[in-house]
């Protein structure tokens, strides 16, 4: 009950938050003071190649700790309720190493068995999320023998497993085709009606038909400056 | 609770079981059972108890199979867990999963301990078979073979499965140092078994459960009991019966015990577990305080130097530059060819090469036959196979550069006995690294075994 309370609040709009965040390896600074609101509905990161999108994500999935800054869900740090937190996330990397000897079934139950589903749910929703990305004839397949764009496709897959209130995805079209493309920019935002998620994509031309929001980063770091270096060149509403 | 330990358990053991190399081993054992139970007519024993040979029975051939598969098969064991696909794990998504991680731990111990009871059990058949041929049809009992090699091996097998979860779980343990560590365990526990008595207490620290079933299964004193091949014990016989410790509950209670052990080691591994994703800013630090100012330029100048070389043979010294792509083992390696100049070969520079030497071949081999660079491999002009040969020949090459000064200096001295020395650490050494680590695709296979040969090249 108590963590249903926390989970699902829909008087708040602000779920996630980032707040003067900082993220730095060795001597290079990614990301410097940024600090930005995510309200429910779909946040696409945009910028170019090696501006922190993949950090981003990262920091806010919580696969990676912050050199200094916060990251708010519903207004309390994850990282001091990072299970609570864990339990409502759904995240696809844009790499997996995926064990190809498990069939797509085999490979859902795992992730399901980390989120703590018990097997009859997840095979249910296996099975509808698969038929709904196209994949429903191969899940007894191994891995192995899945094509690139069959991959991309499990592990987001993966991600929706659970019903996650936060859903980060790095690059969901990235190796589909224009067909398969919109399939899964389909449900994603089918689920972002209930759902904050952030996405990065470097085709925001294929999402032109939906309505989301931009969070565009800059390119003008700088190494040796603490200032705000990361600056939200665009935060629109389309 | 149990829901998810389950999960994990059924599709680890799909895994195992869809596993071409866990087959391979499985079919191999009835022939490695064969040898590894001899009649009196073969002219060697497996196991000598006071310099003779174990009349056979069915508990005899169960113990034979127990303790050499507890000894000597276990390292394959621990290798086939090390290097098979089934360590493969989607870990950037297992890292941010809510999941209490000793669960998953707990199920995939469960079903690698399970996959050692089909293996053992596999080797106990293959012993029960054997027996129709060795013994007399009223001594065979096949529960006998059975509860014996089962009750030495599995738990050392659990054990064994324990470990390599916890050799997964911490960054530092996922490389070298675990295998090294498996080593030294395996070596501190085959020592352990036959230094101790087979006394209530001590049986709980043989982890391989092999003295208790020798030792006490004869009311003779026992002066010597040798485990592995002994040609000379075949002059006389001796009567065991190794059921007295199979059925004494000290050595039961010991056996479970181990399984316990195994079992909580388990779980440990779930909750000492670090995520793959590390920084290494510390060691970097802490290597940079140690040789920052000493071993950088000159390391910078050797690569330099191989660079510069390259366009004389680039296959080589591409390879070579690999080699030498850590300052420390490389100014290491250095060292001990210039001491090699100086000091015997055989038993202190020799032996001593080869061990740090082994270390960055294997690492670079194993960089070598990541999937992806294997697909990539077999699209550039030069073929796999002449890569492999070139991989061989460079790594001889360096093998041969760091035994120049140890070399000349037996010339001199006239040792042509250490000829073969030279001759295996400069040419078979390196072709063993690259062929181990091309077949498994992995550095832990080429590194345990050599670490086990290298100890009886060093005890020679």
């Amino acid at each position: 009950m108590r963590l249903n309370q926390w989970i699902v609040n829909p008087n708040l709009m602000l779920m996630l938050e980032i707040n003067q965040l900082e993220k730095r390896y060795k001597k290079q600074i990614v990301l410097s003071n940024l600090s930005h609101q995510f309200e429910q509905g779909v946040t696409v990161i945009t910028g170019k190649s090696g501006v922190g999108k993949t950090t981003l994500l990262r920091l806010c999935a919580s696969a990676e700790k912050p050199s200094s800054g916060q990251i708010l869900w519903f207004g309390k740090a994850i990282n001091k309720s990072l299970k609570k937190y864990r339990l409502v996330l759904g995240y696809a990397p844009q790499q997996i190493d995926f064990p190809e000897d498990l069939s797509a079934l085999d490979f859902m139950c795992h992730i399901g068995a980390f989120k703590n589903l018990s097997y009859s749910d997840c095979y249910n929703q296996t099975q509808q999320l698969l038929e709904k990305l196209d994949l429903i004839k191969d899940i007894h397949k191994p891995i192995q023998a899945y094509s690139g764009g069959m991959r991309r496709r499990l592990g987001l897959a993966q991600a929706f497993l659970g019903q996650p209130e936060c859903l980060i995805i790095d690059e969901p079209s990235a190796e589909l085709d224009p067909f398969n493309a919109e399939i899964v920019h389909n449900l994603i935002f089918e689920k972002a009606k209930n759902a904050t998620v952030l996405m990065t994509t470097h085709l925001s031309d294929s999402l032109k038909n939906y309505q989301y929001r931009t969070l565009h980063l800059g390119n003008d770091l700088s190494n040796n400056s603490t200032d705000f270096s990361a600056p939200l060149l665009e935060s629109e509403k389309r | 609770m149990f829901e998810s330990i389950l999960t994990f358990y059924r599709i680890q053991l799909k895994r195992h079981l869809r596993n071409k190399l866990l087959w391979c081993i499985a079919l191999t054992t009835p022939i490695v059972a064969k040898y590894l139970v001899p009649t009196h007519n073969d002219g060697y024993t497996i196991v000598a108890v006071n310099n003779a040979y174990p009349i056979l029975s069915s508990s005899v051939i169960g113990m034979e199979l127990g303790v050499l598969s507890a000894l000597l098969l276990s390292p394959l064991f621990y290798i086939y867990l090390r290097v098979s696909r089934i360590k493969i794990s989607p870990w950037q998504i297992e890292d941010v999963s809510p999941l209490f991680r000793s669960k998953q731990t707990l199920g995939h111990w469960l079903a690698d301990t399970s996959i050692a009871f089909l293996l053992i059990s596999t080797l106990a058949l293959a012993g029960v078979i054997l027996s129709f041929f060795r013994l007399p049809l009223e001594q065979i009992n096949p529960l006998h073979t059975f509860l014996t090699c089962l009750l030495i091996a599995l738990p050392a097998f659990s054990f064994i499965a324990a470990l390599r979860l916890i050799f997964s779980a911490r960054p530092w343990l996922r490389k070298a140092l675990g295998d090294v560590f498996f080593f030294i365990f395996w070596i501190i526990g085959i020592g352990m078994g036959a230094n101790l008595a087979a006394t209530p207490a001590s049986m709980s620290l043989d982890i391989f459960g092999y003295a208790a079933p020798i030792v006490m299964s004869t009311n003779q004193p026992i002066t010597s009991f040798v485990v592995g091949s002994s040609p000379n014990a075949i002059d006389s016989i001796i009567q065991l019966e190794p059921l007295n410790a199979v059925k004494s509950s000290a050595y039961q209670v010991s056996r479970v015990m181990l399984l316990l052990y195994a079992g909580i080691l388990a779980m440990l591994s779930g909750l000492v577990y670090a995520t793959k994703k590390h920084t290494t800013t510390k060691h970097k630090s802490y290597s940079l305080i140690l040789f920052g100012n000493i071993i950088q330029p000159l390391h910078r100048m050797l690569v330099k130097v191989i660079t510069l070389l390259s366009s004389f043979c680039p296959p080589l010294l591409s390879n070579l530059k690999q080699f030498v792509l850590s300052p420390s083992t490389t100014l290491l390696l250095a060292v001990l060819a210039i001491l090699g100049a100086f000091l015997p070969f055989r038993g202190l520079v020799g032996p001593a090469i080869w061990l740090v030497a082994m270390f960055p071949l294997c690492y670079a081999i194993s960089l070598w036959e990541k999937p992806g660079w294997i697909q990539f491999a077999d699209t550039l002009p030069q073929s796999r196979k002449n890569q492999f040969v070139w991989q061989c020949v460079s790594a001889s090459t360096l093998m041969i550069v760091l035994c120049i000064p140890a070399f000349v200096r037996c010339i001199v001295l006239g040792e042509y006995i250490f000829l073969p020395d030279f001759i295996f650490i400069c040419l078979f050494l390196p072709f063993i690294i690259m062929s181990l680590g091309r077949l498994t695709h992995s550095a832990a296979a080429p590194r345990l075994v050599l670490i086990i040969v290298w100890y009886f090249y060093f005890n020679l």
